[in-house]
């Protein structure tokens, strides 16, 4: 689970690792052990390994490497609210993140599988008033803004990286990001 | 007492560069070899090591003669986030008053340095965890001495009864 700071990995990580949302949020300065954990969701049997929650800033990255290379998927969490209302600070970011990513990608064979997960849709307000029957026209607006197809592009293009929208403001929404994740990692 | 110490905060803005200080001296945001250096540090201790002391936010993890502190600041983030600091730093043989002093004037200067606070009682806590540490550190160097009076009794035992057979 690799992303800059505040996008959501501790979250996640949280709910696949315990089955609960933090109760209250701090910064993941010191890396911190998720433990391993199997369990069911709707139709899947998901079993996860344990993990490493890091740090989402630059000075990380060797910590990211070490981790990307004993991962069987990688996930990169970014903030989609804000990359759709077209925050420089964000892509360059992002950017900056896909470049190492994609070297890191390249150089392991088989390629694992990689999914760019885009978080904070909650707080887009075209997202939250869709019906479930648009959200696929959702995520295809999304692929198709610049930044998305730049980052997609560097994870090995679109077959070998996945784009998947979601929010993780409430338990229902997590469990419904992570099923569609892992519904798509299983495809 | 090793008294070069680590420290590490994010910015509570989420988009500055992290503050890292290493053995004594703020590692500018363009040294990522030394910035990448502090942060490896930091986690092979969590990696390799166990906690010895969680209350209230407040974690010390040790391995070996490493150990990292995690304080919480009295700051947020500009996601409402409790923004914890983090020192790490080694020990030459024991676990004593002076070195937990020295990490938590370490951490007091180093939130000053970068415009944080910390409460009183985090402070109060440094000292408790490296109590809880020192309880460890000698618990287990006194079961290093017994494992190594045990060889030594095993071995002369052995000794006496070669000798006593030859005789």
């Amino acid at each position: 689970m690799l992303g800059a700071r505040g996008v959501g990995k501790t979250h996640l990580i949280k709910f696949l690792s315990s089955g609960t949302i933090p109760a209250e949020y701090k910064q993941t300065v010191a890396p911190e052990k998720a433990s391993a954990r199997r369990f069911a969701l709707k139709d899947l049997d998901l079993k996860i390994k344990e993990t490493l929650d890091v740090a989402g800033g630059k000075a990380a990255y060797a910590e990211w490497k070490e981790l990307h290379d004993r991962s069987d998927v990688i996930f990169y969490l970014l903030r989609a609210d804000r990359l759709i209302a077209n925050d420089s600070q964000v892509e360059s970011r992002v950017r900056d993140d896909l470049r190492h990513i994609g070297e890191w990608l390249e150089a392991r064979s088989p390629r694992p599988p990689f999914f760019i997960i885009g978080t904070h849709c909650d707080l887009d307000s075209t997202f939250s008033t869709l019906s479930p029957d648009r959200v696929g026209d959702y995520v295809d607006r999304f692929r198709q803004l610049p930044i998305i197809s730049e980052l997609v592009a560097y994870g090995g293009g679109a077959q070998a990286a996945k784009v998947v929208l979601g929010s993780m403001e409430s338990i229902q929404n997590t469990e419904a990001l992570v099923y569609e994740i892992f519904r798509q990692v299983i495809s | 007492m090793n008294g070069k110490l680590v420290f590490w905060a994010q910015a509570l803005d989420n988009a500055s560069p992290d503050h890292i200080a290493f053995q004594g001296e703020d590692v500018s945001p363009n040294d990522e070899v030394r910035r990448q250096q502090a942060v490896s540090l930091v986690s092979s201790v969590v990696k390799g090591g166990t906690p010895v002391f969680v209350e209230d936010g407040f974690q010390l993890t040790e391995d070996g003669h490493r150990f990292v502190v995690e304080v919480p600041s009295g700051e947020r983030d500009r996601e409402g986030r409790i923004a914890p600091i983090v020192c790490c730093g080694e020990y030459d043989a024991t676990v004593n008053e002076a070195l937990s002093a020295h990490v938590a004037a370490g951490i007091g200067n180093f939130a000053n340095s970068i415009g944080r606070t910390t409460h009183a009682k985090h402070l109060e806590m440094t000292l408790k965890a490296f109590a809880a540490l020192k309880k460890k550190s000698s618990t287990r160097r006194l079961r290093r001495t017994i494992g190594i009076a045990g060889l030594i009794f095993g071995l002369l035992a052995a000794l006496y009864a070669l000798f006593a057979g030859v005789s």
